[in-house]
């Protein structure tokens, strides 16, 4: 057995400058990722510190319509808020779509956006991987790696970002309030994930004893919007390719794109060139073509995932159209 | 549907032929039915089993030094075993726990008792165990080439044949021959219970095991063999089943088999209990299929002849490969009069989790394959499937590819005939959305009934008539979730005037009736519901109720008589025949037969399919108690789309790389429309109230339906299954189809 403490943090402070000074120490809150981790021997923790009773759970309206979401929020409460559904709608789709019921009911906000990959790989502690054990090569490149990323992708890891959460907010612009020792910063979800490069143990910019607070959402400049996934089966499981887009459009022109994609990248994609090549564009299905195919150019897929480039393509171009049917079709 | 003569018999029926609720319905939904891990004793051990870490490797040495924690209260290797270490229903060269070579990652090493399941896991962890790593084979197709042999005996498993006319007299007729290639998956049985036993020794030195498993008989066989004890001291105790599919014979076995070994070297009760995972990577399989199929015609559509190769992937341990692939060689033409057939049919290990019986026995495979290849030869012909098949279906007093006469009512153009007009009762209209591909498609089966030429066939009944007119009934065959407790107290209700709530089922208990074989290839209903109407028979021959209508005063003068009201009904199949060298024979008693239609939509974008409507057509023989039939049809359908759409196993390199729920998909609600079933009543001579079998013609024909439909709505045909949306799309990439 392996044993470990476990505490329960009474305020944020005080949790922030206790895990700082610790190794092998994590936050504990819907657990849904972490208590796998440990099962399986990819994590080991001789602490766990419980989160659960920190105030980091309401969703709290900011001006024009913006909205703060509690890193502690529960995906079903954030999935069923009313703002969450009228204001961002998919966001509430996104979350949705992902995992069960049970899971929604545990999983955290916060969780959510530190949920790791699916790789079989990576869970599997007797084989080779790069971001469990650097150096120690990649297992996926030669095995089973349908399911892995195309775009973001790099020669030591190219395992995909599981989250479908995470899509959605890299589409609406989300800003992650962290805590830290120092005090409070902000930081753009983008910039947030990194890329796997020759460091593909390191996920995000999150340093050891930060914590997520909150995600805050900039008000909704759209009206229409969507979040579409494809997958093998129609519930509880991890996308194939989903798209999460936001289209404002007027007399047939786009004024403004948003769009991310899933279950093709090393992290949520947020797709800048397709949304360079929309902007100005007027919404037609030729210029979903372009941007789709533009976007997807960069994909690097290998032996068993070339169909995920096609299924991207159209995946974000079914997206598209759905969203400018929503605004008056096509012309 | 009923032919004329049979409503008029189902009329003067009183119990049997009625929709009665299931009488161990109640329990099971108020929680208050009996599974086997919540079987619980006095000072009860809990066991653990250290598994393979390499799917091929020589064991150098086992440490169990740190794994003496507190708690821990016996550790097992093979040497400890006090009988024979090694069991298999044809090659007995399975070992219940391996010394010195593993050839898979289920293969277990050491056993494990414990005070708690915790302590029992985290000392199996501890056993340190060195090994030689050996080069592996993970395809059978490679395995059947290859120097490297898994076992001492070779790789090769079986090889059947099947020779019936000249294939090169009967291609050289054909205007029109087509070969091509399918391919079918791992299948996991994915039932909702993982395996579990608990063994109490007994005062006499003998045990007591209580199991989750389809074949109490064959786990004590095992479990006596591995023991070294007589079978009268071994008692099998059959749980609440929570799902078999035929997955709870071997697999049962094995367990029941540990956590007897650890009962009796403690001398205190144990408890074994698979997690999910362990359930996923020791469990066998459905065999994953590669088939090649030849087929020549005339312009007309008459098929001319067929050639058929098949290789199917045995995993590790020959288990039950022999039989499976046996009714594959019998089916593998599909229900058509084909002149010339060649059929071989070859099973070889690998280092994979080995394969068994999963619902279907080796049928969903090659339906899959034939009923693709049917659509494909119409399409070739400018004919359309209804006709091309209607063309060659076997007939009554017609010949099987095996030369078998086929005495019975053949029902596959009635069955073809329901799902058609079922299916096509509104015209199929397309989506709004032009994403969305709507298509329909369908696929006929025949099917053996029962074990057939597989072995023995025999099953006994127990009908125990009491004074006051109740009645406890026993048979050798088993509840496995499909209800013969309730059809079987039908039978006995029907017969004796009894009514259903004075009947009780006793569950099976090997100690205390005769080996009735196993309750596997649909055969409850047919064997042991004749084995119950027998003991009926009897008992009313001795209450002469003939002469004396009245139940009670017929028991009360019978019983004043010095009789006994105690019947034991022994039932043995009608003769079948095999010639092994030609594949020629009577290979089964009778047969039923069968159509499933489906309409399914297609998202042309990203290959996603879903099943709008499916009409399942089966016959019956006589639908004892039809919503049963029903349910059967709505389950076997909905496994039937799985294998179809979703479910596969991945190995590789012989490692499970999903197992669990949520890597391995099961079809849920939304992917699964409306169900339509219809049930044909032809009745058998061979049946009781001339009922055969529905529980697995089911699951074996929604594959192939899915295939072609999909065919329909895309011009795409996928060969391989499940169809999933990357296989789909490749499929609509290649054809050129709509993007």
């Amino acid at each position: 057995m392996k044993n470990f403490l476990y505490g329960r943090a009474s305020s944020t402070r005080a949790a922030v400058d206790f895990l700082s000074n610790r190794k092998n120490a994590f936050f504990l809150a819907g657990g849904t990722n972490l208590l796998d981790h440990l099962k399986l021997g990819v994590e080991y923790a001789e602490v766990l510190l419980d989160i659960e009773d920190l105030p980091e759970r309401e969703l709290t309206d900011l001006e024009e319509g913006g909205l703060r979401l509690g890193a502690l929020a529960l995906n079903s409460e954030v999935a069923a808020d009313a703002r969450v559904k009228s204001n961002f709608p998919m966001l509430a789709e996104a979350i949705l779509s992902g995992a069960s019921p049970q899971l929604r009911n545990m999983a955290t906000i916060g969780g959510n956006l530190l949920q790791r990959t699916r790789c079989s790989f990576f869970r599997d502690i007797h084989a080779p991987c790069n971001k469990r054990n650097p150096g120690s090569g990649c297992a996926a490149l030669e095995g089973a790696h349908r399911n892995h990323a195309i775009l973001g992708t790099s020669e030591d890891c190219f395992a995909t970002h599981p989250s479908d959460m995470d899509v959605a907010l890299a589409a609406l612009d989300a800003v992650l309030v962290i805590r830290g020792v120092t005090g409070e910063r902000r930081l753009p979800l983008e910039s947030f994930y990194l890329l796997p490069g020759d460091t593909p143990w390191r996920e995000t910019a999150l340093a050891h004893g930060e914590m997520i607070t909150a995600v805050e959402l900039p008000p909704p400049f759209f009206v229409h919007s969507i979040y579409l996934k494809v997958r093998e089966r129609a519930s509880f499981e991890f996308a194939l390719a989903a798209a999460a887009v936001a289209l404002e459009v007027r007399e047939g022109m786009i004024l403004a794109a948003r769009v991310a994609l899933g279950g093709v990248g090393t992290v949520p994609w947020r797709a800048r060139e397709a949304e360079r090549l929309l902007v100005g564009a007027f919404a037609t299905p030729e210029a979903f073509e372009v941007a789709a195919e533009a976007e997807l150019a960069a994909a690097l897929p290998h032996r068993d995932n070339f169909f995920k480039v096609e299924l991207a393509r159209r995946t974000l171009v079914r997206a598209l159209s759905e969203v400018a049917e929503k605004w008056g079709g096509f012309e | 549907m009923d032919s004329k003569g049979n409503s008029e018999k189902k009329k003067d029926l009183t119990c049997v032929g009625k929709s009665v609720r299931r009488v161990d319905g109640w329990p099971k939904v108020l929680g208050k039915a009996k599974y086997t891990a919540d079987h619980s004793f006095e000072g009860m051990l809990f066991a653990a089993v250290k598994r393979a870490d390499f799917p091929h490797a020589r064991i150098k040495s086992i440490d169990v030094e740190g794994a003496q924690l507190p708690g821990v209260e016996a550790i097992m290797l093979e040497e400890d075993i006090p009988g024979n270490p090694r069991f298999g229903a044809l090659n007995p060269h399975q070992p219940v726990i391996i010394s010195d070579i593993v050839r898979y990652l289920g293969d277990g090493i050491a056993l494990v008792a414990a005070k708690s399941e915790k302590i029992a896991r985290e000392a199996a962890k501890r056993i340190v165990v060195s090994y030689e790593e050996l080069p592996g084979l993970f395809d059978p197709r490679e395995a059947r080439k290859s120097e490297l042999s898994i076992h001492p005996e070779g790789n090769e498993i079986v090889h059947h044949v099947l020779r019936k006319g000249e294939v090169s007299e009967g291609f050289a007729a054909a205007d029109v021959v087509l070969e091509r290639d399918y391919q079918t998956q791992f299948q996991e049985h994915a039932y909702l219970e993982p395996e579990a036993a608990v063994a109490v020794p007994q005062p006499d030195g003998g045990i007591t095991v209580y199991g989750s498993m389809q074949h109490p008989f064959s786990t004590r066989r095992v479990v006596a063999r591995v023991l070294g004890l007589p079978l009268a001291k071994v008692r099998v105790i059959q749980g609440e089943l929570g799902g078999g599919f035929g997955g709870k014979d071997e697999s049962s076995s094995i367990v029941c088999a540990r956590a007897a070994l650890l009962a009796l070297k403690t001398g205190k009760p144990v408890k074994l209990v698979n997690t999910r995972e362990e359930s996923f990577v020791e469990s066998y399989k459905r065999h994953p299929y590669y088939l090649h199929y030849k087929v020549g015609a005339k312009k007309d559509g008459t098929l001319t002849a067929m050639e058929i190769e098949i290789v199917a992937d045995g995993g590790a341990y020959a288990s039950m490969s022999t039989f499976v692939t046996w009714r594959s060689v019998v089916q593998a033409t599909g229900p058509y009069t084909v002149p010339n057939v060649k059929t071989d049919v070859y099973a070889y290990h690998t280092n994979n989790t080995y394969t068994g019986a999963f619902r279907g026995f080796g049928s969903p495979q090659i339906v899959y394959a034939s009923e693709s290849l049917m659509d494909e030869l119409a399409a070739e012909l400018k004919i359309s499937p209804a006709e091309i098949r209607k063309k060659n279906f076997y007939q009554q007093g017609g010949e099987t590819a095996t030369g078998q006469t086929l005495k019975h009512v053949v029902s596959l153009e009635p069955a073809l005939d329901a799902v058609l007009a079922e299916l096509n009762k509104k015209p199929l209209e397309q989506n709004a959305n032009p994403v969305f591909s709507r298509g329909r498609g369908f696929a006929c089966s025949y099917r053996g009934v029962a074990l057939g030429a597989e072995g023995v066939d025999a099953t006994g009944a127990v009908v125990n008539l009491l004074e006051d007119g109740s009645a406890i009934v026993s048979t050798g065959v088993a509840e496995n979730g499909q209800g013969l407790r309730t059809v079987f107290s039908q039978i006995v209700s029907e017969e004796l005037g009894i009514p259903l709530e004075k009947i009780v089922f006793l569950d099976c208990d090997t100690s205390s009736i005769a080996d009735g074989g196993p309750s596997v290839a649909s055969r409850c209903t047919i064997m042991g519901g004749n084995a119950v109407r027998h003991a009926c028979l009897q008992l009313k021959e001795r209450l002469n109720l003939s002469e004396q209508p009245d139940l009670q005063k017929a028991i009360k003068a019978t019983l004043n008589a010095g009789k006994s009201l105690y019947a034991f009904g022994w039932h043995n199949a009608p003769k079948v025949s095999w010639d092994e060298h030609t594949g020629q024979g009577d290979a089964y008693f009778t047969y039923v037969y069968a159509c499933q239609g489906v309409e399914v939509e297609v998202n042309n974008q990203t290959g996603e399919t879903k099943v709008l409507r499916a009409v399942a057509a089966h016959d019956v023989g006589m639908a004892l108690n039809p919503q049963q039939v029903e349910l059967q049809i709505y389950g076997g359908v909905t496994m039937g789309a799985g294998y179809g759409l979703t479910e596969e196993v991945i190995l590789e390199k012989g490692v499970t790389k999903n197992p669990n729920f949520n890597g391995y998909h099961i079809p849920d609600s939304r992917m699964i429309g409306e169900i339509v079933p219809i049930i044909i009543e032809n009745p058998d001579a061979a049946g009781p109230f001339g009922a055969k079998t529905i529980g697995e013609p089911t699951c074996e024909l929604l594959a192939p339906a899915i295939a072609n439909a999909i065919l329909q709505a895309t011009g795409a045909r996928v060969r391989t299954i499940p169809a999933t949306p990357a296989r789909v799309l490749h499929a609509m990439q290649k054809e050129g189809a709509p993007a």
